[in-house]
């Protein structure tokens, strides 16, 4: 055994001709001890202090949910050292996510791959259509309802004295719509908060009566439904509806895809078709439900790897490239086209915000050796 | 689930993934720079956090009702630090490592196991020698881990200002933790 406080002298070069003899004893023993010593050296001819980036914080967890799936695995692994391990487990390609460009970023000079923003339409129970922008201050009275515009989106509040006074005609549905690359933020007249997605229709009523709580849904949307148990909220799409009591989950329910996806955060939400049972969602779990057939699958995932589009990320974790590119191509100015075979099946791992320039995105599915793209005016052209 | 206190209420078998993700989050960043500093190798400190990390999420459920998580965490992170040196066949016996470790970790009081209570008034001594601002400019880079630019905007100054700052700083905190300085601190109390 040796004493730190000797090796610490020895970094700062203090050692007596006794202490000196004492060290290489030690460290000429073994291999590891030298290896030790220079990165204990490096340490310390550091002037600036050791610091943890956001991103690697982000993979560390994911690296967390990946090691804690196939924790066995690793354990007999590890004896193989590090390397092996992560080479092994990543096979699919982890991505290695900067947040800065290491190069500068030549500016494009069409606006073709711009990443999306945030816009949506909206139609009013009175036949008004509104274009809604990410700086709108405005603010319209409706028979029923008073309808902010913001910079956090649409809220809807229920004009006190029509309460009172009329009954609420529930009949009056407004629509909001985020086409391509646009996505939006709407909080209903209960309160409940909804994110919506691009190419996303959401129906619903300007103000709720009482009784159920009914919006309908096709494209993607986060929800967080404001609690009130007399009043359930039910989410229709085509296929499902979603019934819940107050809640936060998602829900992707797009027209081209052949299954709804409805992830929950938490709470409890039934899914249902015509009223009738179909199952019972957890925190933590997903339902794919088949829009034809009705089957139906439940899986434990981690709920926030499919809601956190919501705050400003993509997150993939072995999606395949294909279902990656479908993803991208709602939110990019952009068309793709698969050049090589089965390169749509191969599977990739990261985090990477939704704000950021499409090609500097798609440069870290480059990085990881699988996969080049090459620009064609509005074209992505996906190769080995 | 809200951390508040740095005591996570029910450490139950309830705690959900996204619940522990808020854990993770909290801490993962001031243990890996304990590890890192400890044992000063990146893999071998990201693999020692890991560690501590999927034990507590194992013993979700078994674990006592207030538990203190965070000194749980650093604890087990501690303990496999020293496991590592042992390894090497290295002992820290005048603790001069470990305190250094905690400097690095900007650990909290509620962190501090009470076996290393006379570290915990070093480091404290140490931290107490950087001016307010030096003090600010380092918590902002080491435990939010906001770039210099950043930073600087943060609290308004040039980038140039604020790298000479952190620098300064590094060598103040360095030198108060020198083996001559502390080893004498510590001495006394064993």
């Amino acid at each position: 055994m040796i004493n730190w406080s000797l090796l610490r002298k020895k970094i700062d070069g203090k050692l007596s001709d006794a202490e000196m003899q004492i060290f290489k004893d030690w460290v000429d023993e073994r291999p590891e001890r030298q290896k030790f010593m220079e990165r204990a050296e490096k340490f310390y001819a550091k002037d600036e202090m050791p610091v943890v980036e956001q991103q690697q914080e982000d993979k560390a967890w994911m690296r967390f949910i990946e090691f804690r799936k196939t924790k066995t695995i690793y354990k007999q692994l590890r004896r193989w050292g590090n390397i092996a391990a992560a080479v092994i487990l990543f096979a699919g390609a982890w991505l290695l996510l900067r947040q800065e460009p290491v190069e500068p970023v030549v500016q494009e000079a069409s606006s073709a791959f711009e990443p999306g923003e945030v816009k949506a339409v909206l139609r009013t129970s009175r036949g008004e259509v509104l274009k809604l922008g990410k700086n709108d201050q405005r603010q319209i009275r409706d028979r029923q309802a008073v309808i902010k515009m913001d910079s956090a989106g649409i809220t809807y509040e229920i004009v006190v004295a029509v309460e009172k006074v009329i009954s609420i005609d529930e009949n009056l549905h407004d629509t909001i719509n985020t086409y391509h690359g646009g996505e939006y933020m709407l909080r209903l007249s209960d309160g409940t908060r909804v994110w919506l997605n691009a190419e996303t229709e959401l129906i619903y009523p300007v103000a709720f009566a009482g009784g159920e709580r009914r919006v309908k849904l096709s494209g993607e949307a986060y929800f967080e439904v404001t609690k009130d148990e007399r009043n359930p909220f039910i989410v229709e799409t085509e296929g499902v509806d979603i019934k819940v009591l107050g809640t936060s989950f998602n829900v992707c329910a797009y027209d081209d895809d052949e299954v709804v996806r409805t992830t929950l955060s938490t709470g409890k939400v039934q899914l249902q078709k015509k009223n009738k049972k179909i199952c019972v969602l957890n925190p933590d779990q997903q339902a794919v439900v088949n829009k034809k057939s009705g089957e139906f699958e439940v899986m434990d995932i981690q709920s926030s790897f499919y809601t956190r589009w919501h705050e400003g990320y993509f997150i993939f974790r072995g999606n395949t490239l294909k279902e990656i590119m479908k993803t991208l191509s709602r939110w990019y100015e952009m068309s793709y086209e698969f050049a090589a075979e089965e390169l749509d099946q191969e599977k990739f791992y990261g985090i990477v915000s939704r704000y950021g320039e499409m090609k500097e995105l798609l440069r870290a599915f480059e990085s990881t050796g699988k996969v080049r793209f090459e620009y064609q005016d509005n074209k992505v052209v996906i190769k080995r | 689930m809200s951390i508040d206190n740095n005591i996570i209420a029910p450490a139950s078998g309830k705690m959900s993934l996204s619940d522990f993700e808020a854990v993770f989050r909290s801490f993962y960043r001031r243990l890996y720079l304990y590890a890192y500093s400890f044992v000063m190798d990146e893999m071998e400190a990201e693999d020692i956090v890991q560690d501590a990390f999927s034990i507590i999420w194992e013993r979700r459920g078994k674990l006592p009702e207030h538990l203190n998580i965070e000194a749980y965490l650093f604890a087990s992170v501690k303990h496999a630090c020293l496991k590592y040196f042992r390894r090497l066949k290295i002992v820290d016996d005048y603790k001069v490592k470990q305190a250094e470790a905690l400097l690095f970790s900007f650990a909290g009081d509620d962190t501090v196991l009470e076996e290393d209570a006379e570290i915990a008034e070093a480091v404290k001594k140490a931290i107490q020698q950087l001016t307010p601002q030096q003090a600010c400019i380092v918590e902002l880079y080491v435990t939010e881990g906001l770039k210099y630019s950043e930073i600087a905007k943060t609290l308004d100054l040039s980038e140039n200002t604020v790298k000479t700052h952190l620098k300064r700083a590094y060598k103040i905190l360095r030198e108060h933790l020198a083996p001559t300085s502390l080893g004498l601190l510590v001495f006394v109390c064993f």
